[in-house]
C-alpha cells in the first residue's frame, strides 16, 4: 500500500503534465489560426493575384478535386446506412421520425465527420507537406526578408480555401447520402421510400442549416488550422516533415471529433 | 531621416551567442560598402543578423533607418524588411513560382504599382544586373547564379536603402563574383544602396572600394580599406590571410 503511493503521485504528475500541455496546444493553435485571420488584409488581399490564386487552388484541391470521392463515399454511406437505417424504422417510427433520423444522423453528423476525415486524409497532409518543406528550404523565410506576411500571404487563404471546401463538400456529401439512401431505398427495397423525399426537403431547419453550416466552417479552420501550425513547426531537418504531417493528423481528428461532440450536446439542450 | 546621416548604427554590439569580450560600435552611410571577413566560427553570420535587425542583440544595440531593432512589433519588423533587405546564405526563392514572378511578387504584394508596370520594372531591373536565362523556368530549373541574382532582384525591386547578404558568392565562379561586384558598384553609385556582407572571398574584398570588417576569436575590428587591413601587424589577420593563400608581400 505504501509502496504504492509514490507510483500514484508519478501518475498524477504525468497526467497532470499531459493535461497542461493539452490546454497550452489548444491556446497556441487558437491564438495561430485568430493571427493568421487578423493578418487577413480582406479584399487587398484578394486583389493580389498571387493570394487570390492561393485561395482558389486551396479550393480546387481541397474541395473541387475531392468531388469525386465525397460523391462515392456519399453514395455508399446513402445505400449501406440511409437505406437501412430507413428500412429498420419503418417498422416502429412515423413517417416524420423517419426523415429526421437521417437527417440528423446521416445528413447532419456523418456528412461533416466523413467529409472532414477526408479533407483531414488529402489536405491537411498535402499542407503540411507543402508547407513544412517551404519553411525546411526556408522559403519562408526569404518571403519574410522582403516584408511579406506569412499569414496574410499563405496561412490565411489556406485558411479559408478549407473551410468554404469543408461547408461545401459537407452539403454536397449530406445531399447525396440522405436523398441518394432514400431514392436507393426505394429503388432496391420498395418504392414506397420515395414518399419521404419531399418531406426530407423540408426535414432542415434554418436553425440546424445556421449550425450545420458554423460546425463544418470550424471544422476547415481546424483542418487547416492544425495543418498550417504543424508545418511552420519544421526546423531544420527533412524528418520533422513526416513527424509534424502525423502530429497534424492525429491532433486534427481529436479536435474535429471532440468540436462535433459539443455541438450534438449545444444542439441537444438548445 | 537626414540627408547624409547614418542608416546603421550599432552601439556596444554584442551578438546573441557569441562569447566575444570585444562590442561593436559601427555607422554605415548610403553608398557605403561593408565587407565582414574572419575565420571560420567566429560569428559573423551572427552579427550580420543582429545589424540586419534578424536577431536581438545579448548586448548593445542597433539603428536602422532611424528605428531601434530589438522591441519592435510584428508590422514594423514586416515595413523595416522593405527598406533593409536581407539575402542569407541559401538565398531561398519560392519554389512554386516561376523566376519572373519570384521578383514581381513583393512588389505586387506591398502594391507599390500596378502589376504590368512592377512587371516592366521586374524585367527592365533583371536586364541591369545582366540577368540570362529563362523567365517561365522554376528556381529548380537555374543554376546557383541565376538564382542569386533572382534573390537580389527580389530584394531590389521594392529599391530598398541597404543590403544585407550573407555569403554573396557561396560557389560562384570568378567570372559569377566579378559580375556580382560590378554589380554592387553600380548600385552603390547610381541608387547610393549601402551593402554590408559577409565573404569569404578575399580577392573580391581587395578589388572593391569597401571598408573591411574582421571578425576573429578576440572581437570584430574595423579597418577603412583592405590596404589597411592587409598590412596589420595583428599575427591573427597575418595567419587569417596565410591561410587563405594571401600573405604581406602580395596581399595589398
Amino acid at each position: 500500500m505504501v509502496a504504492a503511493l509514490p507510483r500514484l503521485d508519478a501518475l498524477v504528475r504525468w497526467w497532470g503534465r499531459r493535461t497542461i500541455a493539452v490546454v497550452l496546444y489548444l491556446v497556441d493553435l487558437t491564438t495561430f489560426i485568430i493571427y493568421a485571420l487578423r493578418a487577413w488584409r480582406g479584399w487587398h488581399s484578394l486583389r493580389l493575384r498571387s493570394t487570390r490564386l492561393q485561395i482558389v487552388n486551396q479550393i480546387i484541391f481541397t474541395g473541387v478535386d475531392a468531388l469525386p470521392v465525397i460523391l462515392l463515399l456519399g453514395l455508399a454511406v446513402g445505400i449501406s446506412m440511409t437505406a437501412q437505417l430507413l428500412n429498420l424504422a419503418v417498422d416502429f417510427g412515423t413517417d416524420k421520425e423517419m426523415v429526421d433520423l437521417v437527417a440528423v444522423i446521416i445528413g447532419m453528423e456523418l456528412g461533416s465527420l466523413i467529409t472532414a476525415i477526408v479533407l483531414i486524409g488529402r489536405s491537411g497532409s498535402a499542407i503540411v507537406v507543402d508547407l513544412g518543406n517551404m519553411k525546411l528550404h526556408r522559403e519562408v523565410e526569404g518571403l519574410e526578408m522582403v516584408g511579406i506576411d506569412i499569414n496574410d500571404m499563405i496561412v490565411a487563404p489556406r485558411l479559408l480555401g478549407a473551410s468554404i471546401s469543408q461547408m461545401a463538400l459537407s452539403v454536397f456529401f449530406a445531399g447525396v447520402a440522405t436523398f441518394g439512401g432514400v431514392a436507393a431505398a426505394g429503388l432496391l427495397l420498395s418504392s414506397n421510400y420515395f414518399r419521404l423525399i419531399e418531406p426530407l426537403l423540408s426535414a432542415y431547419t434554418p436553425a440546424q442549416i445556421g449550425a450545420f453550416l458554423i460546425k463544418n466552417l470550424l471544422f476547415g479552420l481546424i483542418i487547416a488550422g492544425t495543418s498550417c501550425f504543424h508545418a511552420l513547426q519544421v526546423g531544420v531537418s527533412p524528418t520533422e516533415v513526416p513527424q509534424q504531417t502525423q502530429r497534424a493528423i492525429v491532433n486534427g481528428l481529436l479536435l474535429v471529433f471532440v468540436l462535433d461532440g459539443f455541438f450534438a450536446l449545444a444542439l441537444a439542450f438548445a | 531621416m537626414k540627408e547624409g546621416a547614418p542608416i546603421l548604427v550599432a552601439q556596444g554590439l554584442v551578438p546573441e551567442g557569441i562569447g566575444s569580450a570585444t562590442a561593436l560600435d559601427l555607422s554605415v552611410r548610403r553608398g557605403e560598402m561593408i565587407c565582414m571577413v574572419g575565420p571560420k566560427a567566429t560569428g559573423k553570420t551572427q552579427l550580420l543578423r543582429a545589424l540586419a535587425g534578424l536577431d536581438p542583440p545579448a548586448a548593445g544595440s542597433v539603428d536602422l533607418l532611424g528605428r531601434r531593432t530589438d522591441g519592435l512589433d510584428s508590422k514594423s519588423w514586416l515595413d523595416l524588411r522593405r527598406r533593409a533587405a536581407f539575402i542569407s546564405s541559401d538565398a531561398p526563392l519560392l519554389s512554386v513560382v516561376d523566376a519572373l514572378v519570384n521578383v514581381t511578387l513583393p512588389a505586387n504584394y506591398h502594391a507599390i504599382a500596378p502589376s504590368v508596370q512592377v512587371r516592366e520594372d521586374a524585367l527592365k531591373l533583371l536586364e541591369r544586373l545582366g540577368w540570362q536565362g529563362d523567365l517561365t523556368l522554376l528556381p529548380a530549373f537555374l543554376d546557383e547564379h541565376q538564382r542569386r541574382l533572382l534573390a537580389l532582384a527580389r530584394c531590389l525591386i521594392l529599391k530598398p536603402v541597404i543590403l544585407f547578404m550573407d555569403e554573396p558568392f557561396r560557389m560562384s565562379d570568378v567570372s559569377g563574383w566579378r559580375h556580382f561586384g560590378a554589380v554592387f558598384e553600380g548600385l552603390r553609385r547610381d541608387d547610393a544602396l549601402a551593402v554590408l556582407m559577409v565573404t569569404h572571398n578575399l580577392p573580391f574584398v581587395r578589388e572593391v572600394d569597401a571598408r573591411v570588417l574582421f571578425c576573429g576569436p578576440q572581437g570584430p575590428r574595423m579597418f577603412a580599406d583592405w590596404r589597411e587591413f592587409a598590412q596589420d601587424a595583428d599575427p591573427v589577420i597575418a595567419g587569417f590571410l596565410a591561410e587563405s593563400s594571401f600573405n604581406a608581400a602580395t596581399a595589398v
